[in-house]
C-alpha cells in the first residue's frame, strides 16, 4: 500500500494526539513514518517488548491484551504506543491485528527529530502524552485491581471448596481408621477374652474334677466301711448327687469345648451293639423305676466292627434315651438303629430314640436344640438338667457329620433321629490290644497287693482301678515307707506299688529294706516324673519296673501281669527332661553331617537343602501359631523340626525345641514361651543364612 | 536278581521328609536292604501285601497331611492285619509313657530320633533279621 505524506498528515490530524499540531509538522511525520501491514492474529508486538514507536491504525482493528485477558480494542483513526514516545520502559501489554490491519509506524528518534524544531509543539505533546499516561496507568491500575480481586475472589472460592472437601475427605478417613481401630480392639478383646475363657475353662476342668473325684472316692471307701442305716442314706445322698454334679459339669465342659471349636472325634474301631447295650445298663434302672420299657431295635444287616468315635456316639444314645425316659411317664422308648446303605468300605446308618412322653409344640421344637434351653422354662424345675445335653448332642452328630433332628406331637411323644455315616473296620472283633485282655485281669484274679502312697486321691484312684478290674483283688494301703515296711512284715502279699515320694521314709528307702530279707516280691515304683534318673534310681534301689502316673489302665494292668510274670519293662534309654539351655548358642557343627556323609559333598548339600525347605515350611507356621496362640499346633511344629536341628549340627538349638515342647505338655503355657520360641526362630534365621552361603561357596 | 533277593525288605514311615531320606541313605549305603518310604502311615498299609521283614514307623504322622492316622493307629493296624509283623517305633518323644504304649501294642522297639538313631536303627535291624 503507498500513501502519500499528504494524505497521511490528513490522517494524523483526524486523530486528537495530533489534533493541535500545524499541518507542515504533520506532514513532517507523515515523511518519517513507516507502512506496517499486520494481518488478523499477528501480534504487533509483546508484553514486556521495549517498546520505540508510536503506531497510527490507519485501517482495521487491534485489540490490548495481556494473554487471553483484553483490555481494550481498538479501530482505524485510534493510536497506541504513544507512551513509548516518553517511556522506554517495557510494554504493558501486547498488541495484536483482530482483523488485517494497516498501521502508520513513527519511530521515537523519529518524532523527537521532527520536533526538536518546534519547541512550542514538543512541550505539549509531551505534556498530553504524560496526562494520558497518568490516565491510562490509573485505569489499568484499576482494571488490574479488579482483575486481582477477581482472582482472589475466585481463588478463595475454589481454595475453600477443595479445603473443605478435603476436610470431609480427612474426617471420613479418621472415622473410618477409628472404627477400623475399634472393631480391631474389639475383636482382640474378644480373642483375648476368648483365650482367657478356654483357659480357664481347662483350668476348671481340672480343679473341679479333682476335688469331684475325691469327694466320689472318699464316699465310696465310706460305703465300704458297714455304715449305719442313717449314715448309709447320707452318703448315697452324696453319691447320687456327686453323680449328678459330675455330669452337670462334663456337659459344661463338653460345651465350651464344643463352642471353642477343640472338640474332636476319635476314629477307632467300635461295635453298635456294645454301645447300645452299655446305654441300656446305664439307663435301664432309671427306665424301670418309671415303668417305662426301654426297647433296642438294631438292625440285623449291621457289620460287626465299624470304625468311629465309640465313646461320643454312646453319649449321643445316653442322653436321648435319657431324655425319653424322663419325659415319658408311661409306654415305652425305643432305641432304633438301621442300615441305610452299605457298599463294602462304609455303612450309612440311622439312629432314632422314640419315646411315648409329653411331645412337644412346633414352638418348643424350633429352640430345643438351643444352649441352655429346654422345651419350656419350667421343665427345668420339673425335669432338672442343665438344658445343654441336647445341643452338645446336636453338635457331637454334625462332628459325625450327620444332622441330629426331631419330630414330635405334643402328647403323643417325640423321636430324635439322625443318619451318620461309619466306616467299616477290615477287624472282625474289636483288637483284643485295644483294652486290657479279661484273660490278663483274670490271671490275676485273687492277688494281695500292699500299695504304698502318700496321696490320698492317688490312693483311692488306684485302688478304685484295681478293685473294678481284679476279680477279688485284695488291696492294703500304706501311707509312707515305714507304715510300707510295718505291713509288708504284717502281711502276705504278691506285690507291692510303691510311691517314690513319701514322708517319713521315701519309696526307694522303704524299697531298700525290704529288699534286705525279700528278693523276689515284684515292686513297681509309681512316678509322675518319667525322666530316667528317677526310674534309673528305681531300678538301681531294686525295684522290678514302673508305672507312670496318671494312670492309664494298659499300663497299670500291663506293667501289673509283666511284673507278676517276671517280665522286666524293656524300654530304651531315654535322656533326662530337657533344661532351659542356659545360652542359646545357634552354632552350628557340621562333624556329625560330614560324619553321616561320609563327608561326600553331594548328600551335605541334599541334607542342608532339605533342612533348608523344611525350615523355610515352619518358621513361618511357628511363627504364626504362637501368634494365634494355638499352642498344641505349636507344640507338634515344634515337635517337627527337633530332630532336625539335632541332624544338621545344632544340638542347642534341638535341646532349645525339646524344652519348648516339654513346657507346652498338657496344655500348659509356660511363661517364658514367647522367649524360647523367639529364641528359637533366631537361631533357625540364623542357621538358614549360614547353611545359604555355605550352598553357594562349598 | 538273586542279590536283590537276599536283601532285607524295610519299609520307613515318617513324615519328616529330611530324616526320612537321612535314614534310608544309610541303611541303602550297607547295602543289605531294599528300603521302601512313606511319608503316612496309609500308604505303607496299602503294601503291606509285600511282605516287608521290618517296618519302622514314626509316631507323629500327620504333619505334612493333615487327618493322617498317627504311628500308634497304624500300629494297631498292622498288628491286627499281621500280628507278626516286627514293628520299630520311631520318635522324638521322650516319655516311658509313650515307649511303654508302643511297646504294649506290640512294636519291638521304641528308638528315640536324634543323631544316634541312625546307627541304632541299623543295628536294630541286623539284629530282627
Amino acid at each position: 500500500m503507498k500513501i502519500s505524506p499528504e494524505s497521511l498528515a490528513e490522517l494524523f490530524q483526524q486523530i486528537d494526539l495530533f489534533g493541535s499540531i500545524p499541518f507542515p509538522v504533520l506532514r513532517e511525520l507523515a515523511v518519517h513514518s513507516k507502512i506496517r501491514q499486520a494481518p488478523a492474529g499477528e501480534t504487533i508486538f509483546h508484553k514486556n517488548d521495549i517498546g520505540d514507536a508510536l503506531f497510527v491504525i490507519l485501517e482495521g482493528e487491534v485489540k490490548v491484551h495481556d494473554a487471553d485477558f483484553v483490555v481494550a480494542h481498538q479501530a482505524a483513526g485510534s493510536f497506541f504506543g504513544e507512551l513509548a514516545l516518553i517511556d522506554e520502559g517495557p510494554r504493558s501489554m501486547s498488541i495484536s491485528a483482530t482483523s488485517d490491519a494497516v498501521l502508520a509506524v513513527i519511530g521515537r528518534a523519529e518524532v523527537y527529530g521532527v520536533l526538536k524544531d518546534y519547541p512550542a509543539v514538543m512541550q505539549m505533546v509531551v505534556g498530553m502524552l504524560t496526562r494520558r499516561l497518568r490516565m491510562q496507568t490509573d485505569k489499568l491500575v484499576d482494571q488490574l485491581r479488579q482483575r486481582e480481586e477477581e482472582l482472589t475472589r475466585l481463588v478463595e472460592e475454589r481454595t475453600s471448596e477443595v479445603m473443605r472437601q478435603k476436610e470431609e475427605a480427612e474426617r471420613q478417613r479418621a472415622q473410618a481408621e477409628l472404627e477400623k481401630k475399634e472393631a480391631q480392639f474389639q475383636r482382640q478383646r474378644a480373642e483375648q477374652s476368648e483365650r482367657f475363657k478356654q483357659q480357664f475353662l481347662a483350668n476348671m476342668s481340672h480343679e473341679l474334677r479333682t476335688p469331684m473325684n475325691a469327694v466320689m472316692g472318699m464316699t465310696h471307701i465310706l460305703l465300704q466301711k458297714q455304715p449305719r442305716e442313717d449314715q448309709l442314706r447320707y452318703l448315697d445322698s452324696v453319691m447320687r448327687s456327686s453323680k449328678n454334679l459330675l455330669v452337670i459339669l462334663n456337659e459344661i465342659l463338653d460345651i465350651s469345648k464344643i463352642e471353642a471349636g477343640k472338640m474332636e472325634l476319635e476314629n477307632t474301631d467300635l461295635h453298635i451293639e456294645s454301645i447300645l447295650e452299655q446305654v441300656v445298663a446305664t439307663l435301664g434302672y432309671r427306665a424301670e423305676e418309671k415303668k417305662v420299657a426301654l426297647l433296642v431295635d438294631c438292625d440285623s444287616a449291621m457289620p460287626p466292627v465299624l470304625t468311629g468315635d465309640p465313646v461320643r456316639l454312646q453319649q449321643i444314645l445316653l442322653n436321648l434315651t435319657g431324655n425319653a425316659i424322663k419325659f415319658t411317664e408311661r409306654g415305652e422308648v425305643v432305641i432304633r438303629v438301621n442300615v441305610l446303605k452299605n457298599n463294602g468300605l462304609n455303612c450309612q446308618l440311622r439312629f432314632s430314640v422314640h419315646d411315648t412322653g409329653i411331645g412337644m409344640t412346633p414352638e418348643q421344637v424350633a429352640v430345643v436344640f438351643e444352649s441352655f434351653r429346654q422345651a419350656s422354662s419350667d421343665t427345668t424345675r420339673k425335669y432338672g438338667g442343665t438344658g445343654l445335653g441336647l445341643s452338645i448332642s446336636k453338635h457331637l452328630v454334625g462332628l459325625f457329620g450327620g444332622n441330629l433332628s426331631v419330630d414330635s406331637e405334643p402328647g403323643k411323644g417325640s423321636v430324635f433321629h439322625f443318619d451318620i455315616t461309619l466306616g467299616i473296620s477290615a477287624n472282625k472283633n474289636i483288637a483284643a490290644q485295644e483294652v486290657v485282655s479279661q484273660a490278663m485281669l483274670d490271671a490275676l484274679a485273687g492277688i494281695r497287693i500292699l500299695i504304698a502312697e502318700d496321696n490320698r486321691y492317688n490312693l483311692i484312684v488306684a485302688t478304685e482301678t484295681l478293685e473294678l478290674k481284679i476279680p477279688d483283688v485284695r488291696i492294703t494301703a500304706a501311707a509312707n515307707g515305714v507304715e510300707t515296711i510295718e505291713k509288708y512284715r504284717a502281711g502276705q502279699f504278691d506285690l507291692i506299688l510303691m510311691d517314690v515320694h513319701m514322708p517319713v521314709m521315701d519309696g526307694l528307702e522303704a524299697t531298700h529294706r525290704i529288699r534286705e530279707t525279700d528278693k523276689n516280691i515284684p515292686i513297681l515304683a509309681l512316678t509322675a516324673s518319667v525322666i530316667k534318673s528317677e526310674v534309673q534310681s528305681c531300678l538301681d534301689c531294686g525295684m522290678s519296673g514302673w508305672i507312670p502316673k496318671p494312670f492309664r489302665d494298659v499300663e497299670f494292668f500291663g506293667a501289673i501281669y509283666n511284673a507278676l510274670q517276671g517280665n522286666k519293662n524293656a524300654l530304651p534309654e531315654i535322656p533326662d527332661a530337657p533344661s532351659a539351655p542356659a545360652e542359646s548358642s545357634g552354632d552350628i557343627d557340621l562333624k556329625f553331617l560330614e560324619e553321616l556323609t561320609g563327608g561326600n559333598p553331594a548328600r551335605m548339600r541334599k541334607y542342608i537343602g532339605l533342612y533348608l525347605e523344611s525350615a523355610a515350611g515352619l518358621l513361618p507356621q511357628i511363627e504364626t501359631t504362637l501368634a494365634a496362640g494355638d499352642y498344641e499346633r505349636l507344640r507338634r511344629l515344634v515337635h517337627t523340626i527337633k530332630p532336625q536341628f539335632r541332624m544338621v549340627g545344632m544340638p542347642h538349638t534341638g535341646d532349645l525345641a525339646a524344652y519348648i515342647e516339654s513346657g507346652l505338655a498338657d496344655g500348659q503355657i509356660p511363661p517364658d514361651l514367647h522367649e524360647s520360641v523367639g529364641r528359637l526362630l533366631e537361631d533357625t534365621r540364623r542357621s538358614v543364612v549360614v547353611f545359604e552361603t555355605y550352598l553357594q561357596t562349598a | 536278581m538273586t542279590m536283590t533277593d537276599a536283601k532285607k525288605k524295610v519299609f520307613l514311615v515318617d513324615d519328616d521328609n529330611m530324616f526320612l531320606t537321612m535314614l534310608s541313605d544309610h541303611l541303602e549305603a550297607t547295602d543289605k536292604y531294599n528300603i521302601s518310604t512313606f511319608s503316612t502311615g496309609e500308604a505303607c498299609l496299602a503294601r503291606l501285601g509285600e511282605k516287608p521283614d521290618v517296618v519302622v514307623l514314626d509316631y507323629y504322622l500327620d504333619s505334612t497331611v493333615p487327618g493322617s492316622l498317627n504311628g500308634m493307629e497304624i500300629l494297631k493296624r498292622i498288628k491286627s492285619a499281621d500280628s507278626d509283623q516286627k514293628v520299630v517305633m520311631l520318635s522324638s518323644q521322650e516319655h516311658y509313657g509313650v515307649a511303654l504304649q508302643t511297646i504294649a501294642k506290640g512294636a519291638l522297639y521304641y528308638v528315640i530320633k536324634d543323631n544316634q538313631s541312625f546307627g541304632e536303627v541299623e543295628r536294630l535291624l541286623g539284629e530282627i533279621v
